[in-house]
């Protein structure tokens, strides 16, 4: 008696803990991987990508809905669908600029605050109305299915000169003194799904200005994501990164900080123009790396925006009050000494003079 | 040897599981720079009184703690440990509850809170009426099957680290001493160290191996709040919950199957959590049947069961855990600083009455 009491209690507990309280089963749920939040006159239009299996073939669906809150917004996408939204496969947020440039502070606390969305979702900004850039998306996409965010994954379509930022790491800029990041900005492409356009530059959460590609790889080389990424030099030669190491060094003279920031890069040679030496790839590539940081540092500078956390190297030099101020205070007056050393590890198969 | 490995485990589980949730939100709170010397103090602090107390039983003669008490006369001993059977209760209503919590808001969101408390506490509660050898080898088992895996996403949870998030290593005013969050953060020692108290009939230990792994086990303490400080920095780490938990959905292992690794290392601390509740469990039922010894430990601990689930019931909202929480600190401080002292009177008491006896008997 006592055993078989036992037992059902053990059965009960198995039944009751596998998880599957007020369960709803896969073909009644909608998991949507890609968000799109625009902007509709001050409210938030949401759009969700759902792909949906039709034949052994995956559809994809597109829709979208307005309110003044997100939730509010996905709560009438589920009320109008026949099946419930679920987003705790989300993959990618797409947001278009002009929420961006209004700040994006409200957005992240509210993305790191519910539980079903991942914090290790890609963020990317659309220049583009969402509207049409889904539109586009849609139509160009092929029948079995291409997902949005294989663009932007590492271990799928994603090239180095594409920033990689996942929601984290925003809202780890809309709160941290000294560190801030680049977000990948796109629009519909013609001939491909997506047209990369460069990165945006995110002070606090705030969209504050933009750099191109080319300035996105040299972004990404410093930041140690450089992945073999290809750079045109004089303009008919390119060579391929392989290695890069970034030492820096760092102090404060006279309450003016400085850093030294020594580039170490190893490239591939991969064409060459008749009549150039390997002499003058090395000296032209070093410049172009320099002139190129130059300007960029420049910018960000101006706009306030430490996207290569360069104040992460003063934090054992300033109290915590002056690194609060960071940004504003002595970002602005930092100098910066950058140098690129250049080795060319090899020429492949071909000899080069 | 073996029997002293089975109490090392057990001291190790139970502090696992208490480590990696409301810990490193405490201490983030106690201080905005240098978090390590509030880590330290409190660890120091620990140190010190486990100390005090192992010595104390050892000098008592493998005695327990109630038995130790008991010398004092009955009334004495029974008031003496009403604070400490109220602090084991408290201590399981607020684990069961808050734990309960943390599992909605990780994954189970749908199952409502009390079928989950319910789970949480009826196989604790189980364990323990099946007495403590079971939760021992309980314990070697779930020790043996989790620990690794606790271990590898424990090293894993480096992945977005960036040092430089440690400076500002000092803080040139340390208001931490009038905090109630570095006060808050004593429960993660205070829960668990008792035990060793109320085993000593049934397992023997060394005083220097529990001292070496609680030594040991500090460097878990320190990176329960560094992870989260070094991949955010402390103005975004203050802003979570449970900033250890938030930092390891941030894991990315793409040759893992899983993605969300986050389940697998909670799954674990909750079958830590729940040897833990099992052996407060025990250790409140011990104190009872001490002073009511005709009463059945089933029935007791059924008794328990009753009282604690409905205290777990009645707290509605995470605001009223933590007032709980804050009301549990001046017990806590009892258990902490008060216990270990008399232990340690009672334990040199009675060593020379031993002493005295042995001489009386005419050696």
């Amino acid at each position: 008696m006592r055993q078989a009491v036992k037992w059902i209690v053990l059965f009960g507990i198995l039944t009751a803990s596998s998880g599957c309280w007020d369960n709803k089963d896969i073909n009644h749920r909608s998991l949507p991987v890609v968000m799109g939040i625009g902007d509709a006159a001050g409210d938030y239009e949401v759009f969700l990508q759902i792909p949906e299996p039709v034949d052994s073939k995956m559809r994809v669906k597109i829709v979208s809905e307005k309110d003044k809150t997100i939730t509010k917004a996905v709560d009438k996408i589920s009320e109008n669908l026949e099946t419930q939204v679920d987003l705790l496969h989300l993959k990618l947020i797409l947001i278009h600029s002009r929420c961006a440039e209004r700040g994006l502070d409200n957005l992240f606390d509210f993305f790191m605050r519910v539980r079903d969305i991942s914090p290790k979702a890609l963020v990317v900004i659309s220049d583009e109305e969402l509207g049409s850039f889904f539109r586009n998306v849609q139509r160009s996409m092929k029948p079995t299915g291409t997902n949005l965010n294989d663009f932007f994954e590492k271990n799928a379509g994603w090239n180095p000169q594409i920033a990689l930022t996942r929601i984290w790491q925003v809202y780890r800029s809309v709160h941290s003194f000294t560190r801030d990041v680049a977000v990948p900005i796109v629009k519909s492409g013609k001939s491909t799904l997506i047209e990369h356009m460069g990165s945006g530059v995110i002070r606090n959460g705030k969209l504050v200005g933009r750099i191109d590609p080319d300035e996105t790889l040299l972004f990404n080389t410093f930041t140690g994501q450089s992945g073999q990424g290809k750079i045109e030099v004089l303009n008919r030669s390119s060579v391929m990164i392989d290695q890069v190491r970034v030492h820096r060094r760092s102090g404060i003279i006279g309450g003016v900080p400085w850093m030294n920031v020594r580039m170490d890069i190893t490239v591939n040679l991969l064409e060459l123009r008749q009549g150039t030496t390997i002499e003058e790839v090395k000296k032209e590539l070093a410049e172009l790396l320099d002139r190129r940081f130059e300007r960029m540092f420049a910018r960000v500078q101006a706009e306030r925006s430490d996207i290569f956390a360069l104040g992460q190297h003063f934090r054992n030099l300033l109290p915590r009050d002056r690194l609060r101020e960071w940004r504003d205070r002595d970002y602005p007056r930092l100098k910066v000494d950058f140098k690129t050393y250049v080795v060319i590890e090899d020429y492949g198969h071909v000899k080069a003079n | 040897m073996a029997r002293s490995l089975h109490v090392l485990l057990v001291y190790v589980v139970t502090h696992l599981g208490l480590i990696f949730f409301m810990y490193p939100e405490d201490i983030i709170a106690s201080a905005d720079e240098g978090h390590w010397v509030p880590i330290l103090t409190g660890f120091a602090f620990h140190f010190a009184f486990l100390w005090i107390y192992m010595k104390g039983l050892s000098r008592g003669g493998g005695k327990d703690l109630t038995s130790l008490y008991l010398e004092l006369g009955k009334v004495a001993a029974a008031l003496l440990l009403l604070p400490v059977f109220v602090y084991f209760l408290m201590v399981n209503i607020i684990t069961i509850r808050s734990y309960s919590e943390i599992i909605t808001i990780v994954f189970l969101s749908n199952t409502p809170l009390w079928a989950i408390m319910l789970l949480l506490f009826l196989i604790p509660a189980w364990m323990a009426s099946l007495g403590i050898r079971t939760i021992f080898r309980a314990t070697f088992l779930v020790a043996a099957v989790c620990l690794p895996l606790v271990l590898f996403i424990f090293v894993s949870s480096f992945q977005n680290v960036d040092w430089r998030y440690v400076y500002p290593l000092l803080d040139k005013h340390y208001t931490f001493w009038n905090r109630i969050s570095f006060y808050k953060s004593f429960f993660a020692y205070a829960g668990s160290f008792l035990f060793l108290g109320f085993v000593q009939p049934y397992f023997s230990y060394r005083i220097r191996t529990v001292l070496w792994t609680a030594v040991g086990i500090l460097p878990l303490f320190l990176f329960s709040v560094y992870v989260p400080l070094l991949t955010f920095g402390e103005s975004t780490a203050s802003t979570f919950f449970f900033p250890y938990v938030v930092t390891l959905d941030m894991i990315q292992i793409n040759w893992l199957m899983f993605e969300r690794i986050t389940v697998f290392f909670l799954m674990s601390l909750i079958i830590f959590v729940m040897l833990f509740v099992s052996l407060v469990l025990w250790q409140s039922s011990q104190i009872v049947g001490r002073f009511w010894p005709k009463a059945k430990t089933n029935w007791i601990i059924g008794g328990l069961f009753v009282v604690i689930f409905a205290g777990c019931l009645t707290v509605r909202s995470w605001n009223e855990v933590e007032r709980l929480f804050i009301w549990n600190t001046w017990i806590r401080w009892y258990v902490l600083i008060v216990v270990p002292l008399t232990v340690y009177a009672l334990g040199r008491r009675a060593e020379r009455d031993a002493g005295g006896d042995r001489y009386a008997a005419g050696r």
